[in-house]
């Protein structure tokens, strides 16, 4: 063996320390489970739980995509200061832990908010509904799209926004005809990765919607709530949620992937 | 007889300041430079993309940019023609579709008519009927540029700018570009812009030169008025490197 190989080997090695720390106990939560997956998930703690995290999601996605996509267009077209800093604040949400991010929800949106005295004199809010888990699921998963989506848009060469200018071409053509579909790739993958923040989220859902079955309840807090009682079902609604991830990250790739030439 | 463009213009882009008067464009002229002197930039400031501190542009009788009046025609509506160096057309689209987008682009149905007339007339011209099917990434650079300028003339403009129009062209294709452009433009009944830091494109392309250095104009004329007194080290070199392709 070369010294060259030889070296390449023992970096390797450190390395796949981690990687194998990473691996196993997600295979040790599959192959546990095994079997018992299917009955598991005959609980009647999933079924509920499972319907309203694909309803929930769904929807924080569309209203992540529809709101986010022209404004990672505006941050990405624009060269300003302003544009760089709100770009980095836009990741705020990404490295504040949930937790404070359902706290922050709750003093804002919750039942003493000013909001919520403002708008609704008899004390209605949205916090502990579903609608609560909605907005939780949108706060934190808004940033993973936002960062696909502007760098999707900034990498959509600048000559053909101002050629299609020359043409006469207005903002919203320029927008729909030649920023949408050239950074269609780029979108979707950004929506994939923020689809599986929003199914994976735990923290600001238990603060600002609580855990209440069929209510506020997605898959994530059924597992907590799973976990108190029957392993099994735990486990059953854990390998859901892995299979969820794994087919949302060979999403991620496929399209990607297609990009480059 | 053409309308005349000229050209006056002041602004700040980075560390560079432009100030620059070009002579009247009537025909072709072709703006050299070395890299880095400003001369897309100089472009760009035209077509109304870039801050313009100071400054006029105006086609014949028509005014698009006057800083001491306040007038400044937008991009959109200037009907300025560019093509820029990589052709400027949308990946991944046929010929057709880059052709159809410019005409969506006309504000109203009259305009749209209009543009679908100069398209269809240009493309029987430069011969790019057999191309139309074809996606834009599987053109070559020639046939990329003579799609980009036949789009960028369907708008019907009142005048035409080409950026570095043959730097992404292989030797070959070069040569063969070069030629036809030369040919082409003597007929275009538009004033056009050339931008080039090549001396043979300059040569074959250019009756009238403008040097562009450090944001400034040093000197202005026929290729052989610029040989025979360059005014700077760069319009010397720039003049004396021999043709490397016959005309």
């Amino acid at each position: 063996m070369t010294r060259w190989r030889r070296q390449q080997l023992v970096l390797g090695l450190i390395g796949g320390v981690l990687a194998l720390y990473l691996f196993t106990p997600l295979a040790v939560l599959i192959g546990s489970t095994g079997t018992g997956f299917f009955s598991g998930l005959a609980h009647p703690l999933v079924w509920p739980a499972m319907k309203l995290s694909l309803s929930t999601t769904l929807t924080s996605l569309l209203v992540v995509v529809v709101l986010g996509t022209p404004l990672a267009w505006v941050v990405a077209r624009s060269s300003s200061r302003g544009a760089r800093v709100l770009e980095s604040l836009l990741q705020l949400p990404v490295v504040v832990p949930p937790a404070v991010a359902g706290v922050a929800l709750l003093l804002t949106f919750g039942r003493r908010s000013l909001l919520s005295a403002a708008f609704s004199p008899d004390g209605w809010s949205p916090s502990f509904t579903s609608l609560a888990v909605v907005m939780a699921e949108a706060f934190v998963s808004a940033p993973f799209f936002l960062q696909a989506a502007i760098s999707a848009f900034r990498r959509i060469d600048a000559n053909l926004v101002t050629v299609a200018r020359t043409l006469g071409a207005s903002p919203l053509r320029v927008f729909f005809s030649i920023g949408l579909p050239l950074a269609a790739p780029g979108l979707v993958a950004g929506g994939a990765t923020s689809w599986a923040r929003a199914l994976g989220e735990f923290g600001a859902t238990l603060m600002f919607a609580g855990n209440l079955e069929g209510r506020t309840q997605t898959l994530p807090l059924a597992i907590y709530t799973a976990l108190e009682t029957d392993l099994k079902v735990a486990q059953s609604i854990s390998v859901v949620l892995i299979i969820a991830a794994l087919a949302l990250l060979v999403l991620v790739r496929l399209v990607t992937r297609e990009r480059t030439p | 007889m053409t309308d005349v463009v000229s050209v006056q213009l002041r602004g700040r882009v980075g560390a560079l300041t432009i100030d620059v008067t070009l002579p009247p464009v009537t025909r072709t002229l072709v703006v050299i430079g070395p890299n880095g002197a400003g001369k897309s930039t100089l472009l760009s400031m035209l077509l109304g993309v870039k801050p313009v501190q100071a400054g006029r542009v105006s086609i014949g009788a028509e005014v698009l940019f006057d800083s001491t009046t306040g007038v400044s025609v937008p991009v959109e509506e200037r009907r300025l023609a560019w093509v820029p160096q990589d052709s400027g057309l949308i990946p991944q689209r046929t010929v057709q579709q880059n052709f159809d987008f410019a005409v969506r682009c006309g504000a109203t149905e009259t305009a749209r008519e209009q543009r679908r007339q100069h398209a269809a007339r240009v493309i029987d011209q430069l011969d790019l009927g057999r191309l139309l099917n074809r996606e834009v990434t599987t053109l070559s650079g020639g046939e990329r540029q003579r799609v980009a300028l036949a789009r960028a003339l369907c708008i019907g403009p009142r005048a035409l700018s080409m950026d570095e129009p043959l730097a992404a062209l292989d030797v070959t294709s070069r040569r063969e570009m070069r030629t036809f452009l030369a040919g082409w433009l003597e007929q275009l009944p538009i004033p056009t812009l050339i931008v080039s830091h090549d001396a043979d494109d300059a040569r074959v392309l250019g009756q009238h030169l403008a040097v562009l250095e450090a944001g400034r104009l040093t000197q202005h004329g026929t290729w052989s008025e610029l040989a025979a007194a360059p005014a700077s080290n760069f319009v010397r070199e720039f003049t004396s490197a021999p043709p490397v392709a016959p005309r």
